[in-house]
């Protein structure tokens, strides 16, 4: 069972999570329901959940003043907003996981189904703090991705380019090579707006990283590890764009 | 061994016989002259042909004809430059010994005085300097064209002196016959004029002509006749060599005594001339007479003498044909220079017409080139115009879709919660939301991958699924050569058709419908299927109830495909067709890969 606490100010929202969890029985245990970040710094430590539904706003505070006042524990959020595209994006690159209202049956189940299979291994501190460095708005994004340990932080601006490998892509930055069971479609579109672009149907690259650029029928580009990526000829005109 | 033949300057000797006091007047008015006019430079070309002669050492002539030259030239007056000249090729024929040099300044003269004919009296005396050097140098040939050309003069008032130098030439050239007869014309035109001196030496150039070609009698006559003049006149400067041919011709006729007393008196006179080469002759001549006399051992001693000289004057003869040489290769280098010049300047034309041709060729393609471009920066920028006018076209089109859809899928939130529990509502509602989301997402785009929209297709067929309680089924159907993920279609292209299908064909039918969408390529477009098996249109067409609704989707999709025809140049359609059972609307759209 999975020692649960919802957060959040209103009361249609949370009888919404209740209603959801209701269709799984035997698998959670809400330990109780608060509408104030007071009172969820007061319960919380004492109450020791595993998961938190945690809303963004709460009154005049939001979610995110909650985690960052609690300091170092041990659960799970998941983050529950109507629409906010910047969170959004800054739970995508924290790889937090978040329920968009109002809820979806199906989109709640996928959450739980993922939850109950790697509750057991996250870093919660790691994951806060790139959350942290991700809100700001001008501040250089970090992505965090999934590792056989937990999890690794990335700068955006370190990654050079990702290669797409059938259901994997990997992810090249100066040093080092990483694998990760994501399509190449997932980091496209989350990392659409830092100057990545996708040369070829299984190459994101990132644009700043690009050393040279070799013309021709097949063209290409070489990355400043040497790697070199091909450029279709549908993106070509698209690439070239970025250099005028 | 060669006979030359004597010649006398005539016009030399006629300057001797100027006045000093004549000369000391023009002087003084030279000197008191202010103004460098052309008076002036006639004044110093008077001074300079008086005096020339009279002292011929003073070095300082070349300076003061080179001033008058200098005058001359500020003044562009010609008649005062052609005179310098030659009064420069005379310095340095006679003076200062320089032929080359002499025939140069020669040749400056005859340049400019040749171009007028006012000249023609200044002529003479330039063609015939020339001539007398290319005699001297043994350029016969060049020599006698220069006299010729100075027979033709109608200004020579003495005639007679150039034939006689014509005999000369060709008396030299041991062409006797032609020599002797212009010896003869020369004589005439001498005689006429009284020119006793001239008349001598022609006479005694003559015998020597004449007893060579063989004509003993009349080389004698010639001698005796000139040999009378030169002792009735005194003409020493002809005395030498008239003894010394009077010997040769007496020697030829076996008068060994007259030979013999005109070649010691020959020698005898040459003793205070030193005139090496009638020395020479008279030796000789006289070396043959002592062998017709028997006399050996004088005509040994004087043939020694003979061979002695003869050899300085092969030495001096080879000097004159190296100075010749010389001229020669002078001449043939200002050839070749003025040849290659000549050659250069041909070549610096040809280049500069070729290269101006290419340069007005270059610029008429740069310009053909420009103006191309022009037409294509132009014709771009109106594409360019009329793409952003259609892309804001689809927008508002695309932006018409949204509320359309929105409306459509709350009337069916409406229905369903009228039919049945709130839960279900509740849950079609966040569905709904769900839907709503990646419509917005997705429809602010002009092209989204065929993947996301079959994904969008899905959600939004399960809700209708939901919504009409599992009365339908449906099937999405990619043909195998196609990558999803790499083709583009434009957002929600089928979603009006769908929905028609499922509103108008199937809700109102009372077994279970089935909505099949196929997707396939057929040259080189993609071919997008919404087939049901539904009441059909016509069935549906009498059902007018929702007639409005059908048609304005299905009109926004029309307009869309049309500005993607206008805009990619392709010709996407749309084709409705009505089956014995239900419809099938095939939509083509031009085949787009993402990669």
């Amino acid at each position: 069972m999975i020692k649960t606490i919802i957060i959040d100010d209103e009361k249609h929202c949370s009888d919404r999570i209740l209603n959801l969890i209701e269709q799984h029985p035997n698998t959670f245990k809400v330990l109780a329901v608060i509408d104030t970040v007071g009172e969820a710094l007061n319960s919380v430590p004492q109450l020791q959940p595993d998961l938190i539904f945690l809303d963004i706003k709460i009154h005049d505070k939001t979610g995110f003043d909650f985690l960052q006042d609690i300091g170092p524990s041990n659960f799970r959020v998941i983050f529950t907003t109507a629409f906010d595209n910047f969170a959004i994006k800054a739970f995508k690159f924290s790889a937090f996981d978040y329920l968009l209202k109002p809820i979806d049956s199906d989109d709640f189940n996928d959450v739980i189904v993922r939850l109950k299979a790697d509750l057991s291994h996250f870093n919660m501190q790691n994951q806060l703090q790139n959350l942290f460095i991700n809100l700001k708005p001008n501040q250089k994004k970090v992505i965090t991705i999934p590792s056989l340990t937990g999890f690794e932080t990335l700068k955006v601006e370190d990654i050079i380019h990702l290669e797409a490998d059938t259901n994997y892509t990997h992810i090249f930055t100066k040093d080092d090579k990483w694998m990760v069971s994501k399509p190449i479609k997932f980091y496209e579109d989350l990392l659409a707006d830092n100057a990545f672009f996708k040369t070829h149907k299984s190459h994101l690259i990132n644009i700043d990283h690009v050393k040279k650029y070799y013309k021709g029928k097949q063209s290409y580009v070489l990355m400043s590890n040497d790697a070199q990526v091909p450029i279709s000829v549908r993106r070509k005109d698209e690439f070239l764009k970025h250099f005028t | 061994m060669k006979r030359s033949l004597t010649i006398i300057f005539l016009l030399m000797f006629t300057f001797c016989f100027s006045q000093n006091k004549m000369l000391d007047s023009l002087e003084n008015v030279i000197n008191n002259y202010k103004i460098q006019d052309t008076n002036y430079v006639n004044l110093r070309i008077k001074y300079t042909a008086r005096k020339l002669f009279l002292t011929p050492s003073d070095t300082t002539w070349t300076t003061y004809v080179n001033k008058t030259l200098a005058i001359s030239k500020q003044l562009r007056y010609p008649k005062g430059i052609a005179i310098s000249y030659n009064n420069l090729g005379i310095i340095n024929h006679y003076f200062l010994s320089d032929p080359l040099e002499g025939l140069n300044y020669y040749q400056k003269s005859y340049d400019i005085f040749e171009k007028e004919q006012k000249f023609k009296k200044y002529e003479l005396g330039v063609l015939t300097n020339i001539g007398l050097i290319n005699y001297e140098q043994q350029d016969y040939d060049k020599a006698l064209k220069s006299f010729k050309t100075l027979l033709d003069n109608p200004e020579n008032k003495s005639k007679f002196s150039t034939e006689f130098y014509i005999g000369n030439v060709y008396g030299d050239q041991k062409q006797l016959d032609s020599s002797i007869y212009y010896y003869k014309k020369a004589l005439e035109g001498a005689e006429q004029n009284n020119q006793t001196i001239v008349i001598a030496n022609i006479k005694t150039n003559l015998s020597i002509v004449q007893a060579n070609a063989g004509f003993l009698d009349d080389a004698l006559t010639s001698t005796v006749e000139s040999l009378d003049l030169i002792e009735k006149h005194n003409i020493e400067g002809l005395r030498v060599t008239a003894y010394t041919n009077a010997a040769e011709v007496y020697l030829q006729n076996n008068d060994i005594e007259k030979a013999e007393y005109y070649a010691t008196n020959s020698l005898k006179l040459n003793e205070g001339l030193n005139s090496l080469s009638t020395e020479n002759s008279a030796l000789e001549t006289l070396a043959n007479v002592y062998a017709q006399k028997g006399d050996y051992k004088n005509a040994l001693v004087t043939y020694q003498k003979h061979i002695i000289l003869r050899d300085s004057l092969i030495n001096a003869d080879r000097k004159l044909e190296i100075s010749r040489k010389e001229i020669q290769f002078e001449a043939d280098k200002h050839k070749a220079i003025s040849e290659v010049e000549i050659e250069r300047q041909k070549s610096i034309k040809n280049a500069s017409i070729i290269g101006g041709s290419c340069l007005i060729l270059a610029s008429l393609i740069g310009f053909v080139l420009y103006r191309r471009k022009q037409d294509a920066v132009s014709k771009s920028k109106e594409a360019e115009f009329n793409a952003k006018v259609s892309d804001t076209e689809l927008k508002a089109l695309r932006s018409q879709i949204n509320p359309h859809f929105i409306f459509n899928s709350l009337n069916s939130i409406g229905d369903y919660i009228l039919k049945n529990d709130t839960e279900s509502a509740s849950d079609y509602l966040s569905k709904f939301a769900k839907l709503m989301r990646l419509t917005l997402e997705n429809s602010e785009k002009k092209e989204i991958l065929l993947c996301d929209d079959i994904a969008l297709l899905r959600t939004y067929m399960d809700i209708e699924r939901k919504r009409f309680n599992n009365k339908f089924d449906y099937t999405i159907e990619v043909d195998s050569e196609l990558d999803a993920e790499n083709i583009l279609v434009p957002p929600m292209i089928l979603q009006p058709f769908i929905e028609n299908s499922i509103i108008h064909g199937l809700s109102q039918k009372d077994e279970l419908g089935l909505v099949k969408i196929t997707f396939k390529s057929e040259n080189n477009m993609l071919i997008c299927s919404v087939d049901d098996n539904g009441i059909g249109q016509k069935n549906s067409k009498s059902n007018k109830s929702n007639d409005d609704n059908k048609s304005m989707g299905m009109a926004i999709t029309k307009s869309r495909i049309e500005i993607i025809n206008k805009l990619k140049n392709t010709n996407g359609t749309v084709e409705i067709i009505d089956k014995t059972e239900g419809t099938r609307i095939d939509v083509s759209l031009p085949m787009q890969l993402a990669y």
